[in-house]
């Protein structure tokens, strides 16, 4: 279990001015979750994502895992990040063995169990290849491969597909959902998509201006199709969250 | 599950690598450019004169004089011709150069990693790498004696600061969530270092390593010029003093053959080293 407790984040620009990322935020999230984190640009989604995995330091309150503070990076969190952060000099393989490597598991287990997870993301014929000679959608399944591989049970995802195409897109939204229930691992998932929200989470966080804002049980039934989502509830559900995004009267940062 | 749309994604990929390779016509560029140089240096001579020999004079001294020369020992430098010089010079540009790559790549990737190895080394590179290294060459005569040494020496320090400074652009130029997704995989500073920051530079690193390669040749030989036993630059300042251009040109030319191949060399183990690159990328 997660456990976020008056969270704050407060950054100093170079110009001095002060910019309160996360405005004292407590929530709990409970182990096999899939919590979407929606909110506008700017308004603290990253920052938190970022904290949970440990890539960022709290200026007060306090985030512990298990019972545990995070005060760092940690196996039992893994991120798949927007960027494309696959490895370009190693291969398909390596990468996905990667975290395996890193807590020191031998080098047959290792090609197993990245196998396995290759096959799951359907990328079980390119082990060999260079992310190079990969599409975008294909790297992305690689990088979510490796997160599954490292056997972390919280999975921190910030945006992963936003630089995709639609079709693409729905494909690895479809292959998160399978990955998910078929592991049971926490996936917490930084979206700025209503759509995507609706698709595939059971709760949503809306942060605004570094606070929660809402907490909405996404309670449809599976598969989210195009129906589902256009049922009462799932209109409700949106209508809910888009007056949470709307036009403000103050934006912390950057809009 | 989902084979079958990987496989329609990589197709293009398929068609890519089965495209025959066309000959190039950069071949004959390239001769044609050799064939320029030549005529240049050819008309070079017809307008200065004996101080300027042309090529088949300049090319005549070096296959005469190379393996074994009565003329070369008459002048007293040691028998053999060229040939030990050459290797005497090769070693010294190698072996500095390889050397001052190795500490050079070690500080930069170091101080791109840790703030206070970047805080001690930030002076002294700012210091050395603004030194004339020219000017510099007499005082490690001086300090470490007219000796391969210091030779070595000044050719691995001029290597440092160069390969310290292009190890520490490449970590610049590569992105933070590539150390930082390796951190949240399980790596430590060591694996992220030589997983993650090595690797990745290695591109740039090829670029230092040819700046610094090719200027090792010439610091070499210039240290030679100052005084040494052996080497090419002893080769040409020895036969200066009997004012015989031809032979002087003829060791600028096995050391400029030399330099060559070398480099050549270099390009075709970048090209191993960094297959996994997108191509255009550098
Ligand atoms: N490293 C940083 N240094 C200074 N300010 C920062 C830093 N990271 C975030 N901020 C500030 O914190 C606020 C929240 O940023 P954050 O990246 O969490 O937003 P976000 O919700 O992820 O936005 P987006 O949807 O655009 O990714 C912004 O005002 C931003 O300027
Ligand atoms: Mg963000």
């Amino acid at each position: 279990m997660i456990s976020i407790t008056n969270a704050s984040c407060v950054f100093r620009h170079a110009s001095g001015r002060e910019v309160r990322a996360l405005d004292r935020i407590s929530s709990t999230i409970g182990d096999g979750e899939f919590v979407c984190l929606l909110g506008r640009s700017g308004h603290g989604k990253s920052t938190l994502l970022r904290s949970l995995a440990g890539l960022n330091t709290l200026t007060a309150g306090e985030i512990a895992v298990d019972g545990r503070p995070v005060k760092g990076p940690g196996i039992d969190r893994g991120m798949v990040f927007q960027e494309d952060t696959v490895f370009p000099w190693m291969t398909v393989q390596a990468n996905v063995e990667f975290g395996l490597l890193a807590q020191g598991i031998p080098a047959a287990e290792r090609q197993g169990v990245a196998r396995e997870w290759l096959d799951k993301v359907g990328l079980g014929r390119f082990g060999d290849s260079w992310p190079k000679e990969l599409s975008g959608g294909m790297r992305k399944r690689v990088a979510i491969a490796t997160a599954f591989a490292g056997g972390a049970p919280i999975l921190l995802m910030d945006e992963p597909f936003g630089p995709l195409d639609y079709v693409t897109r729905r494909d690895l939204q479809n292959l998160l959902i399978d990955l998910w229930r078929s592991t049971g691992r926490t996936i917490i998932f930084v979206t700025h998509d209503i759509e995507e929200a609706l698709v595939l989470a059971e709760r949503a966080l809306v942060l605004r201006a570094g606070r929660i804002v809402d907490d909405i049980r996404v309670d449809l039934t599976r598969p989210r199709d195009e129906e589902e989502r256009a049922s009462p509830r799932g209109i409700a559900i949106s209508k809910t969250i888009l007056g949470h995004l709307e036009l403000e009267q103050h934006t912390p940062g950057a809009a | 599950m989902t084979d079958i749309d990987a496989t329609r994604d990589a197709m293009p990929v398929a068609d890519k690598a089965t495209a025959p390779a066309r000959p190039s016509p950069e071949i004959w560029w390239t001769l044609g450019g050799i064939a320029l140089f030549f005529i240049v240096w050819t008309l070079g001579h017809l307008v200065i004169g004996r101080y300027l020999p042309p090529p088949w004079q300049v090319i005549a001294a070096a296959v005469t004089h190379f393996f074994d020369s009565r003329y070369f020992v008459g002048l007293g430098l040691p028998p053999g011709g060229y040939w030990p010089h050459l290797v005497s010079t090769t070693y010294t540009a190698l072996l500095g150069c390889a050397v001052g790559a190795v500490i050079g790549t070690l500080t930069g990737l170091g101080s791109a990693h840790s703030n206070v190895i970047h805080q001690i080394t930030r002076p002294i590179v700012a210091i050395l790498g603004t030194v004339p290294i020219l000017v510099a060459a007499p005082f490690f005569l001086i300090w470490f004696g007219v000796s391969e040494n210091s030779k070595i020496i000044l050719v691995a320090f001029y290597s440092a600061v160069v390969l310290h400074l292009y190890a520490l652009r490449a970590v610049e130029h590569l992105h933070p969530s590539f150390a930082e997704s390796a951190s949240t995989l399980g790596a430590g500073p060591w694996m992220i270092f030589h997983r993650v920051s090595l690797p990745g530079s290695v591109p740039e690193l090829f670029g230092g390593l040819r700046a610094a390669l090719g200027a090792a040749w010439g610091l070499a030989a210039i240290t030679e010029l100052l005084g040494t036993d052996r080497g090419i630059g002893r080769v040409i300042i020895t036969t200066w003093g009997v004012q015989d251009i031809a032979s002087m040109m003829g060791g600028l030319l096995l050391l400029a053959l030399i330099a060559v191949i070398a480099d050549a060399l270099l390009m075709l183990a970048r090209r191993a080293a960094t297959r996994w690159m997108p191509e255009g990328a550098l």
